[in-house]
């Protein structure tokens, strides 16, 4: 019996498994950070802010208020008179594609 | 002659019933706590012991045994195509990779972890979708750790055993 316990080889076969590893996570995982927030209600949009800017906005429409605050590159709705309040638990969004949905208020919010 | 053949048939069935026995405490103890469907896989520790002895025949044999008789014993038909199917080829790759001299027990063992659970994640895409490829870094990650350690452990067995399995 002379194989040995660990190779340089070895090493090398586990740092190609870590790197394939983290790779996946990467691609998968963040699709990309976005860098823009687009709020539209009724399907029209009314708004688009970068993400880089931290900004405070109310959305005042006929069906009622939401505010939306971009902060660190991150957006999420603060308050809101809806009835179900699931904007406001929503939470913060800031990848490509993720949204944040106020049906009562006909409100989206998207990353892009 | 004869003792020569009933010497193997005993060494086969001592392995598969080690085999067994490991893979029974595995299904004992679950690492579940950690992330669902990790195993250490000792009772692979049994095949890769053989692989580096070059017992291919043995491994293969002894690998397809246990897992049908523990598929027998405590698994479900479906799991027991997914065991199948990873075994055999996990096995394959540790072959494959023994017949280099450079790499190491450990090397063999993180290649046979790994294949193990990237066959499990495909076999997993093929019957129940996409969504289960976000799970394959950590199952890659569980294959490396786990590798390393059963690797350990089988080169402790490789210069702790004597000579009576090389008749295997
Ligand atoms: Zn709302």
């Amino acid at each position: 019996m002379n194989r040995k316990l660990v190779t340089w080889l070895d090493i090398l076969l586990i740092v190609l498994f870590v790197i394939l590893s983290i790779t996946i996570i990467l691609v998968f995982s963040s699709s990309g950070e976005g860098n823009k927030a687009v709020i539209s209600v009724d399907e029209k949009i009314i708004g688009e802010y970068s993400l880089n800017t931290d900004l405070t906005r109310e959305i005042k429409t006929d069906y009622g208020f939401n505010t939306v605050v971009i902060l660190n590159g991150e957006c999420f709705v603060l308050d809101a008179d809806c009835r179900d309040g699931i904007c406001i638990s929503r939470g913060k969004i800031s990848k490509v594609g993720e949204s944040i949905v106020c049906l009562p208020h006909k409100l989206i919010v998207e990353i892009k | 002659m004869k003792t020569m053949v009933a010497k193997k048939v005993s060494l086969y069935g001592f392995l598969t019933a080690a085999a067994l026995l490991f893979g029974y405490v595995e299904y004992l103890v679950p690492l579940n706590f950690i992330a669902p469907g990790i195993k250490l896989g000792i009772s692979n520790g049994i095949v890769l012991f053989l692989i580096i002895k070059s017992k291919y025949k043995a491994a293969i044999i002894i690998n397809i045994a246990r897992i049908l008789l523990s598929g027998f014993l405590f698994a479900t038909p479906f799991s027991l195509i997914f065991s199948l199917t990873a075994g055999v080829i996990s096995t394959v790759a540790m072959i494959l990779l023994n017949q280099f001299k450079g790499f190491g027990v450990v090397g063999i063992s993180v290649l046979g972890g790994t294949v193990h659970n990237i066959v499990q994640i495909c076999v997993a895409y093929f019957t129940v979708g996409g969504g289960v490829v976000f799970y394959l870094p950590f199952l890659l990650f569980a294959g490396i750790l786990a590798g390393m350690a059963v690797g350990f452990l089988v080169w402790i067995m490789l210069n702790k055993t004597n000579k009576i399995f090389d008749e295997i």
